[in-house]
Parts: C-alpha cells; sequence; structure tokens
C-alpha cells in the first residue's frame, strides 16, 4: 500500500467515527433543550390521552438509548424519520430542498476558492499597488458588514429601485437556465462574499511570506521564469494553509446560505433549519444537524487528501508509519 | 588593474568595478556595498573574506541581480561577465535570466531551505535543465542524473524522486551543487556552502565543488569567514571591510604577509595547531560600524590598533599596490 492510500483510510476512519459522534450529539441536543416538543406539536391544550398516543408513536416512551438505537437503526437504512409538522417523509423533504441549496453554494463556493486565491496572488505580487490596496479594503470591509444587511440593501438596489434582478424566490436551472441564473447572482455573491475574503487575505498573507523563502531565491538564481516561480514554486507552497482555511469555510456558507435564502424566500435547506426550529420540529431537526456534520466532514475529508496531494510532507509522516 | 605576473595568460572571466549597493530601509538608506572591485580569471578559485555584514553575499547577489528589490538597489558599478555589462540588462529581462544559472550559478549558504519542499529533486532540475536547454523531458532527466552521479550522490535515479525533506543536509549541498552541473555553469559562486553543515561533512562537500571547478574547468568564487577553507583552496584572496575590499592578493602573499590591521586581526583570531594550546586567541576589539552612513574615513579607524592622525581626516582609503599585493590602508601608504 503506498503511502498517499494509507494516509486516506487513516483520514477516512477518523471522519467516520467524527460523523457517529456528532449523530450522537444531535440526538442528544435537541432532548436536553427545556420545552416538550410533543405538546408543541400537536398543540398546548391538546389532552393528556391524546399526547400519550403521540408520544408512543414516536418512540419518545422508550428509554433514550433504545431511541437512539432506532433512531440510527432508520437512518442505516436509509430512513431519516418523519415530520410531524410538514407531515411529510424527511427523505422526500431534503431531497427536494437539497438541490437548490446546493445550486447556490456550490458556485459559491468554487467563486469563493478561484478568487480568493487569485485575488489573494494578485495582492501578494503588486504589493502595495493600486489593486492591493482595494481588494485589503474590500477584505477588511466584508468582515465588518452583515450580509443578511447587504442582502437587503442590494435587493432594495438591484431589484426594487433598478428593477435589474428578481429579489425573490428560485427557479430550478433544469427549467429555465437562465432565469435560474438571474434569480442565483445576487445570492451566490452574497454567501461567497466572505468566504472569499477570508481566502484571499490567508493567500496574500502565505504568498508574501513564500515569496521571500529561499528555495524562491534558488530558482530565481537559475533563470526560472518570474511566472513559473510565482504561480507555481510560490503558489503551491502558500497553499498549503489556505486548504485549512478553505475548509473553515464550509460552515460560513451553510451559515450564509441559511441567512441569504430566508432574505430571498428560497426554499432550500437553509430555511428549512429556521423553520424547523420555530416549530420545533424536532426530527428534522435532529436530521439537519447529522446532514450538516457529514457534509461538513466529508469536505474537510477531501480538504485532507488535497492536503496529502499538495505537500508530500504531510503525506509521507503521517501515512508512513 | 593590470594584469598580474601569476595571472598572465588567464583569461577575465567576471570583472566588478566600483559596484555600489544600498538598501532602503525606515532607518535610512543602509551603504551595504561601498565601491568594490574584484575580478575572477578563467579556471581560478577566489575567496572574498569578511565577517558577517560586510557586503561579500550582497556583492555576489548583485552580480547576477538578485539582491531583493526594494528594498536593495545597485546604485552603480559594472559586472562585466565576458566582457559583457550585466548591470546594463533588466534584472526581470529574459536575457538576465539566461545568465543566471547556465553561465553563473549560485550555491546558497542553506541548503536545508534553499530546495522547494513540495517537489521532487528531479522535478526541480529537470525544470532548470529545460529552462536553459532546449531538451527532452527524457534528456533532462538524464542530464540531471549524470549531474547528481558527479557530485558522488548515491543511487541517483532513486533520489530524482525523493523530496528534499528526505535528504540531509550534506546531500541537500551536494543537490544545489548538482543544479550548476546540470547547467555547465562558467562561474560558480558558492555563498558559505559549508557553514550550515556538520564539520564532517564540510571537507566533503568541499572536495566535490572544486573537484567539479576542475573537471568542468569553470571559475569559483567561494564566499567565505573560515580563514582555513581559504588557505586550502583559493588561488586569491579579497578581504571586505564595511562594504569596501580592504586587501587582495595570492593566497599564499596574503596569509603570509597580511598587511591590512583587520587581515592581521581576522588571522590571528583563528586557533593554529602550531600554536600553545595555552596561548589565547586575539579577537579584534569593537564591533563592525553601522553602514547607514557612508563611512568618511577608514571604516576600520575606531577599531584599529595602529590608528594615526591620517586614518580620520584623510578620508577613505585606495586600493594601493603595496609589498607584492594589494591594501587600503593610510599608515601603509603613508610609510611608502
Amino acid at each position: 500500500m503506498n503511502s498517499l492510500t494509507r494516509y486516506i483510510l487513516k483520514r477516512i476512519l477518523i471522519a467516520f467515527f467524527i460523523i457517529v459522534l456528532a449523530g450522537v450529539f444531535a440526538f442528544c441536543v435537541i432532548r436536553f433543550v427545556p420545552g416538550d416538543p410533543v405538546r408543541a406539536m400537536i398543540g398546548s391544550d391538546a389532552d393528556e390521552a391524546a399526547v400519550e398516543a403521540a408520544r408512543r408513536s414516536l418512540n419518545l416512551d422508550k428509554p433514550l438509548f433504545t431511541q437512539m438505537q432506532l433512531w440510527f437503526g432508520n437512518i442505516l437504512n436509509g430512513n431519516l424519520g418523519r415530520s410531524l409538522v410538514l407531515n411529510d417523509s424527511i427523505n422526500r423533504i431534503f431531497a427536494a430542498r437539497i438541490p437548490t441549496t446546493l445550486s447556490l453554494s456550490i458556485p459559491a463556493f468554487t467563486i469563493a476558492i478561484v478568487f480568493g486565491i487569485f485575488f489573494g496572488t494578485i495582492c501578494a505580487t503588486h504589493r502595495g499597488s493600486l489593486i492591493d490596496q482595494v481588494l485589503t479594503v474590500y477584505i477588511a470591509g466584508t468582515n465588518g458588514v452583515p450580509i443578511f444587511w447587504l442582502a437587503i440593501l442590494l435587493m432594495n438596489l438591484l431589484g426594487t429601485k433598478l428593477g435589474w434582478l428578481p429579489v425573490i424566490g428560485y427557479v430550478k436551472p433544469s427549467e429555465d437556465l437562465w432565469q435560474w441564473f438571474l434569480h442565483a447572482i445576487m445570492p451566490v455573491a452574497l454567501i461567497s462574499l466572505q468566504p472569499l475574503a477570508a481566502v484571499a487575505r490567508q493567500v496574500r498573507t502565505n504568498m508574501l511570506e513564500v515569496i521571500s523563502q529561499d528555495y524562491i531565491r534558488t530558482a530565481r538564481a537559475y533563470g526560472v521564469s518570474e511566472t513559473r516561480i510565482k504561480y507555481e514554486y510560490a503558489l503551491r507552497n502558500a497553499l498549503i494553509p489556505v486548504i485549512t482555511v478553505v475548509g473553515l469555510q464550509v460552515p460560513t456558507i451553510i451559515g450564509g446560505s441559511m441567512l441569504i435564502e430566508v432574505c430571498f424566500s428560497i426554499a432550500g435547506m437553509g430555511r428549512l433549519i429556521m423553520t424547523s426550529v420555530s416549530n420545533t420540529d424536532y426530527l428534522v431537526i435532529q436530521a439537519l444537524v447529522l446532514f450538516i456534520s457529514v457534509v461538513v466532514v466529508l469536505c474537510n475529508l477531501l480538504l485532507d487528501i488535497v492536503y496529502g496531494l499538495i505537500d508530500p510532507r504531510i503525506r509521507l509522516s503521517s501515512g508512513g508509519k | 588593474m593590470p594584469v598580474e605576473k601569476h595571472e598572465a595568460g588567464k583569461e577575465r572571466l567576471l570583472e566588478v568595478n566600483d559596484l555600489h549597493v544600498s538598501f532602503f530601509t525606515p532607518a535610512g538608506e543602509v551603504h551595504a556595498v561601498n565601491g568594490v572591485t574584484y575580478h575572477v580569471n578563467q579556471e581560478e578559485v577566489v575567496a572574498i573574506v569578511g565577517e558577517s555584514g560586510c557586503g561579500k553575499s550582497v556583492t555576489q547577489m548583485s552580480v547576477i541581480q538578485l539582491v531583493q528589490t526594494p528594498p536593495g538597489k545597485i546604485i552603480k558599478g559594472e559586472v562585466l561577465f565576458q566582457g559583457k555589462d550585466l548591470l546594463k540588462l533588466d534584472r526581470n529581462s529574459k536575457e538576465m535570466r539566461r545568465y543566471r544559472g547556465a553561465e553563473i550559478s549560485m550555491i546558497f549558504q542553506e541548503p536545508m531551505t534553499s530546495l522547494n519542499p513540495v517537489f521532487t529533486i528531479g522535478k526541480q532540475m529537470t525544470d532548470i535543465i529545460r529552462t536553459h536547454q532546449k531538451v527532452s523531458k527524457k534528456e533532462a532527466v538524464r542530464i540531471a542524473v549524470s549531474a547528481l552521479e558527479s557530485v558522488g550522490i548515491p543511487e541517483p535515479e532513486a533520489r530524482m524522486k525523493n523530496y528534499p525533506f528526505e535528504l540531509s543536509g550534506g546531500m541537500r549541498q551536494r543537490v544545489l551543487i548538482a543544479f550548476s552541473v546540470a547547467c555547465h555553469a562558467k562561474l560558480i559562486i558558492a555563498d558559505e556552502p559549508t557553514t550550515a553543515l556538520d564539520v564532517t561533512t564540510q571537507a566533503q562537500v568541499m572536495e566535490v565543488l572544486l573537484g567539479i571547478v576542475r573537471e568542468y574547468r569553470s571559475s569559483l568564487v567561494v564566499v567565505t569567514h573560515n580563514l582555513g577553507l581559504v588557505s586550502r583552496y583559493a588561488d586569491r584572496i579579497y578581504v571586505m571591510y564595511a562594504g569596501r575590499v580592504i586587501e587582495s592578493g595570492t593566497t599564499e602573499e596574503l596569509l603570509v604577509h597580511p598587511l591590512h590591521p583587520y587581515t592581521q586581526g581576522l588571522l590571528n583570531s583563528v586557533p593554529r595547531l602550531e600554536n600553545d594550546k595555552n596561548s589565547d586567541l586575539e579577537p579584534i576589539d569593537g564591533a563592525p560600524p553601522n553602514l547607514l552612513e557612508a563611512p568618511a574615513c577608514c571604516a576600520f579607524a575606531p577599531r584599529c590598533p595602529f590608528v594615526c592622525e591620517l586614518c580620520r581626516t584623510q578620508g577613505q582609503p585606495e586600493l594601493r599596490k603595496a609589498a607584492g599585493h594589494y591594501v587600503a590602508c593610510h599608515r601603509l601608504n603613508k610609510e611608502e
């Protein structure tokens, strides 16, 4: 087995344990918060017998450990449970909403990474120039501005005042690609705003550090072209710490899409979080927490693998023995 | 400078004239190199000696315009390589890059950090080879393997697939020497090539380097503060102090009859086997001058045991011929 395969297998094993732990956490947290979910679901004035019946049908009368076993068993069979509030299977609810959220967050994530690296590199290689100063202000600015506020301003300006872009709703790309594009521009731009700045800042800092390293001087001393030095020799080294920052953007993107989906009235996973929490739809919340953990863990697993591919030292040292 | 007897028949490879390099820092302009003049003949080993901060590395970096700009800047001077002034070329131009590596190779002090950590030795070598020679990937690999072999690296094919962190310091320095072998450089500049190595590997690496220089009939400039190294290998020596050459001559001349008080001080501060083991080394008192202001008089005057009135009033001493070699000292020039 070569070192890369060994490294990846080790990462997968760790990811699996984290997901199980996250499931246990999701299960517990919803049961330890104050308030009775059954009462919240069927109404506070329902009689005791009806509440008991509902409790039994949801297995809530069984011991906690049995409940957890049942839940995990169902999940392994591909059944996330049933939402009493929406009166639908959670599998179906998720299936309808996941593509919507992905069609916004994947472009946002891609834009954040690609442009983040690009802007960061430009800033570092043109340090102190006008473009560097403009981008630095942008990077600092986005950290101080809440995106829902920016969303409202943009909706007001581009949607209501100028009428260029739709401010509400969502169109599937399979239905009408152009309409999807128009509906997605503002949400995608807003979701990617902060992650892009975070990536750009990290790339800029690392590039500046790497550019002054001895091995860059060596490459220069042997006549290697500046383009190759910057975009191959330096960038590859500068990207290693950036991967960590990219990983940290996954939760930011999830949080961002929650806010943006609410602002733009898009029926995605983000808005589902909001509605299920305010309805105390506890099985949905439980499934959502597990789902988000799986997404975050899988993204980080992917980045760990990328880490190993980019940096031989990580691959060879942690997968070696 | 006129051609000396011992240099007769040898062609000039590199000639540096009146080089001035400054660094512009928040504290002001640091005059790192203040009018350095030296030359290197073909197939010659020249040593540049001086303590830390005397401008010896900056001088060498300036030869291929490798000084970080900003904050550094080559103010004036000439760097004639085979008669062509390299300072007239733009430092980022393609033409300047053609000289780097292919004509003049540099080997740096820090083998541990001078190789790119995320690329294999093979990738780094073939990149450089293919920068200068129009050859196929396969041919570049062949050149790289034979270069690694020539610097005494065992199993060169296997080493090509290694990353720098898998090799020891001595091996990495050999790899860096192999870089210049692969490029067939006419001039190799080695900036303290053995300082960062274990004492046991220092001699080995130095032997490899000199073997390469002899085999390919290249010239070598060794920048060092190690006088032991110099006495064994160098044909000629330049002693630098505060950004100027203060004494130069053949190794024998300079080590046997050092004229400048600084050179004498340097030699007295080196332990020798033939000396009584109880005799103390003589350090040079004081510290090197702050180069924020270009010294108006002899820069060594504040530390010189023989300082006289002339040293403080006559401005900077010129390099003049005295007793078989060149020295920049008012006191000696006066005595003549």
